[in-house]
């Protein structure tokens, strides 16, 4: 029994320093993250460079772009998310709506909406998809293409619009996305300022959910009216503004969300198109993009840009949320397995030394980790292992900490883009910065860990997920936004 | 003996209270920030509101440009002078103002400041309160002064201060990369002709010099296209230089200059330089692809007897982009014979080659369309027969109630897709996806 008592002692004591240095890692790299991109993102407010769009907009040079919407069982919104694609101000713009073999009315309401005809276009296929059943034109809406074909998933569907599309750079958005009408320039801006090609450029997402829409388009920005989607709004602060800013201005940027992004198409199909080996394509063909490159020595940049703005609708439902950061944790470990060869590899740079490392150990060892701490206070007051006060006043630490850093998110917003202009707003930013930590991220870590243990046995569910019906305040006749059944 | 024990337990709890009270001011930080900016725009707004009746008359040239300038220059607040500097080049609102920003900019006492900031000697301005006016906290910090410097730069620029391009032309040479793409853009918009030979010796650097800079070739490439077609002159060293990225570059800026050109006037031929002509229908036979291919585009837009015959050639090129960029530049062609280009590239190897000579027989009208037709009835390419099929498709979603009465009467089908096709090339709105 005594020496039962040794051994739990000092597993339990290596697992405290291990967590300890854990702790210490992860939030030495986040504060260093939050320190670069507040800097970074406050220059880039004031360069003018990143400022004027008109010059982007009536250059010769500027290369023209298609939108690839792919669509699965969107009949609600799907006629105004088109719509508001439509508007979106850039030359020379295309859309290719894919419908990935909906079992709704999706393309009926396109072709009533859109005044659509089925026309015999000529498919090739670059990228091997499912069978593509048919292409529909619209007298009226010149640049928009409907391609209707089997269901294959996302990523099928995204590499049946790269086989439909002719311009150089094509951008991916999802159908219940948003975009705000300049985001396309300001994301092709990297595109044509940088000496590297850039093969990637992504923007930020936002939670669309509180906001009031007209014809399309967000024109007041205020916070959701559930507790989850506030907290939702703090936390994608977190990560855009802090994580991705600061990766990107370290050369490391290893996500960029395919709810908007920026593609070089010639680069991407050569890559071999989106995969469906894992359940988050965008981080898996931006993973392979480095792999490919590195492969054939080509110098490649991908980038993300805190202004190009995409508003998505958050999960509005404790079930949606666990379907959805399930899928993001499983895709992470996926991925992150599949090019595990990029890890410490010098040959990878940045991305190797230290963006993967850190995606490793940090987002796809963190939610384990994290709940193994949470465990040890108990067990060690169960078992007389350490102080319980130990464990608690480590926690306590950890969880201040957290709070910081969204704290530092929202003052980040508030130095920069100023989003929520609605002074009552802020307040409850600030707020649900600080409660965050206390009860919804645990909640997160939870999902996330289901992620892990999906990944280690072997499972491979895309879970969908389905929006409520009234966290969206509309305005006028025009675009109907965002309500799912 | 459990651990280290309290000391830890202490320092963990210390290190907490350390993060609560950052978090508290940062919390601080946050709700000040609102309350300053807030203050802080409404200023701007009030300012705005006080004097954009005169600063609207004086860029509107309804009061002379020295007496608007003093009477505005005494009405306004020393210590606003910042919003002015702010507010000016937003108030443009048409290009009758734009040309006269420069003057009243310069009467203001604007373009001096701007130019010494470009310089990087601005001097130090009292403010009434400094926190809420970043621009002056800007100019206090070295490490970022280029902001300012490129902010200037940016303001030469919009306010169209032509007489500052020695200066920026100097600021060429900037340490800071920002600083040189806003100097290259704002000499691009000046279209001061002698800062030409500059932006394309910059070019050639860039391009040279490609792992060290950190400017974009395309930055330079898009400020170069905005000058004037008559100095394309100063891109013949480029058109015979040695590098087929420097040549490629150029030949593409000609295109894109003449492109403008041809779009401002509505002329179909601009009118380009004998010599640089010479060297175009030249670069037709250049080794390289890249440069070949745009070659056959640049030389579309000259008026020149051998510009047909050297599209033949090119249309028969072994590289099928070449062959798809005359076969594009064939179908803008007037003259007899380049819609036998065409005909003869309906059933090339490439479908995006086959693909152009069908669009390109649509763009010609009638003529083309005919030829379409008589190719579609006798060939025996099944490529070439799908990609004309597509085509007319397209043209009929134009007018496909009078298609459908037509059916039976062929004549009739091929009027309905005429007025198709006009209807296709007439909008302005932009072609579709397979455009």
């Amino acid at each position: 029994m005594e020496m039962f008592h040794q051994v739990l002692y000092h597993t339990a004591n290596t697992l405290n320093l291990l967590i300890v240095a854990y702790f210490f890692l992860g939030n030495g790299i986040y504060t260093l993250l939050m320190s670069i991109s507040l800097a970074a993102v406050w220059i880039h407010n004031r360069c003018p460079m990143s400022q004027n769009l008109d010059d982007i907009r009536h250059s010769p040079t500027t290369p023209p772009v298609t939108i690839i919407m792919p669509a699965f069982n969107e009949q609600e919104i799907i006629v105004s998310s088109v719509r508001s694609a439509l508007q979106v101000d850039y030359p020379g713009m295309q859309l290719v709506v894919v419908d990935d073999g909906s079992t709704d009315a999706t393309l009926e309401r396109l072709i009533g909406a859109f005044g659509l005809a089925r026309v015999n276009l000529i498919y090739r296929a670059a990228l091997p998809t499912a069978c593509v059943e048919g292409c529909y034109l619209s007298a009226d809406y010149p640049n928009l293409l409907v391609v209707r074909k089997q269901h294959g998933g996302k990523p099928d569907a995204l590499n049946a619009g790269i086989n439909c599309c002719r311009s150089p750079y094509f951008c991916s958005l999802d159908a219940d996305c948003i975009m705000e009408r300049d985001a396309l320039l300001r994301l092709m801006r990297p595109v044509l300022g940088s000496p590297v090609n850039t093969v990637v450029s992504g923007g930020i997402v936002r939670i669309l959910n509180g906001c009031h829409l007209e014809d399309g388009r967000v024109v007041e920005v205020r916070l959701p009216h559930r507790h989850l989607e506030r907290f939702q709004v703090v936390e994608y602060l977190r990560a855009f503004l802090f994580g991705r800013t600061g990766w990107n201005l370290l050369g490391g940027t290893l996500i960029v969300s395919g709810a908007l992004a920026l593609y070089h198409r010639e680069t991407v199909t050569e890559a071999g198109g989106f995969k469906a080996d894992t359940v988050t394509e965008d981080m898996e063909l931006i993973a392979r993009l480095y792999h490919w490159a590195a492969k054939h020595r080509r110098r490649i940049r991908i980038s993300f840009t805190s202004d190009p703005i995409c508003w998505t609708l958050g999960p509005s439902s404790f079930a949606m949320l666990a379907r959805q950061r399930r899928r993001w944790q499983l895709g992470l470990c996926q991925t992150l397995w599949k090019y595990s060869e990029m890890l410490f590899n010098p040959r990878y740079g940045t991305v190797g030394l230290l963006s993967y490392p850190f995606h490793v150990l940090v987002e796809g060892l963190g939610a384990p980790v994290e709940v193994a701490g949470y465990l040890m206070a108990p067990l060690a007051l169960l078992f007389g292992l350490a102080p319980p006060r130990l464990y608690l006043a480590f926690i306590f630490l950890s969880l201040c900490y957290a709070a910081l850093l969204s704290a530092g998110a929202v003052l980040l917003e508030e130095f920069t883009y100023r989003r929520y202009p609605a002074p009552d707003d802020l307040r409850k930013l600030l707020w649900y910065a600080l409660w965050e930590n206390f009860g919804y991220r645990q909640v997160v870590v939870w999902y996330r860990l289901q992620g892990v243990l999906r990944f280690i046995a072997g499972l491979h569910k895309w879970e969908r997920v389905v929006h409520g019906a009234d966290h969206i305040v509309e305005r006028g006749a025009e675009g109907k936004l965002p309500v799912k059944a | 003996m459990l651990w280290a024990g309290q000391h830890i337990v202490g320092a963990a709890v210390g290190m907490a209270l350390a993060v609560l009270l950052v978090t508290a001011a940062f919390v601080f930080l946050t709700l000040q920030r609102r309350a300053k900016q807030s203050r802080y725009l409404q200023e701007l707004d009030d300012i705005r509101n006080r004097y954009a009746p005169l600063l609207r008359a004086l860029l509107n040239g309804e009061v002379d440009c020295r007496t608007g300038a003093d009477q505005l220059r005494r009405a306004w607040p020393p210590e606003a002078f910042h919003a002015l500097e702010r507010l000016f080049p937003a108030a443009l609102e048409n290009s009758g103002q734009v040309a006269r920003a420069a003057d009243v900019a310069e009467a203001l006492g604007l373009v001096s400041r701007w130019q010494r900031q470009l310089r990087g000697e601005a001097p130090r301005m009292r403010v009434r309160d400094e926190s809420t006016q970043p621009e002056h906290w800007l100019e206090e910090r070295k490490a970022l002064q280029f902001i300012v410097r490129a902010r200037a730069a940016e303001n030469l620029r919009r306010v169209g201060h032509r007489r500052s391009w020695p200066l920026l032309a100097e600021a060429l040479s900037d340490p800071h990369p920002e600083v040189q793409s806003v100097v290259i853009r704002a000499l691009g918009a000046l279209g001061e002709p002698d800062s030409f030979p500059l932006l394309v010796q910059r070019l050639h650097e860039v391009v040279l010099n490609s792992n060290q800079t950190l400017v974009s070739v395309r930055t330079l490439k898009a400020a170069l296209a905005r000058f004037p077609l008559e100095l394309t002159a100063g891109l013949l060293p480029s058109l015979n230089h040695r590098n087929p990225r420097i040549r490629f570059l150029a030949v593409s800026i000609i295109c894109d200059m003449a492109q403008r050109d041809v779009n401002s006037q509505e002329s179909q031929r601009p009118n380009l330089p004998p010599q640089v002509a010479e060297a175009l229908l030249d670069l037709t036979r250049d080794d390289n692809p890249d440069v070949r291919a745009r070659a056959a585009e640049a030389i579309s837009y000259l008026e020149d007897s051998r510009v047909l015959p050297a599209l033949k050639r090119l249309a028969e090129d072994s590289t099928w982009f070449v062959r798809l960029r005359a076969v594009r530049a064939a179908a803008g062609r007037r003259e007899a014979g380049a819609e036998e280009i065409l005909v003869e590239h309906l059933t090339d190897s490439h479908w995006r080659v086959r693909e152009a000579a069908v669009k390109g027989c649509v763009r010609l009208g009638q003529r083309g369309l005919q030829k379409l037709v008589n190719h579609f009835r006798v060939t025996q390419d099944r490529y070439s027969r799908e990609q004309i099929a597509e085509e007319i498709e397209r043209c009929s979603l134009k007018a496909p109630a009078a298609t459908e009465s037509a059916k039976g009467n062929p004549t009739l089908v091929l009027r309905m897709l005429l007025e198709g096709v006009r209807q296709h090339t007439d909008r302005d709105s932009p072609p579709g996806p397979y455009a």
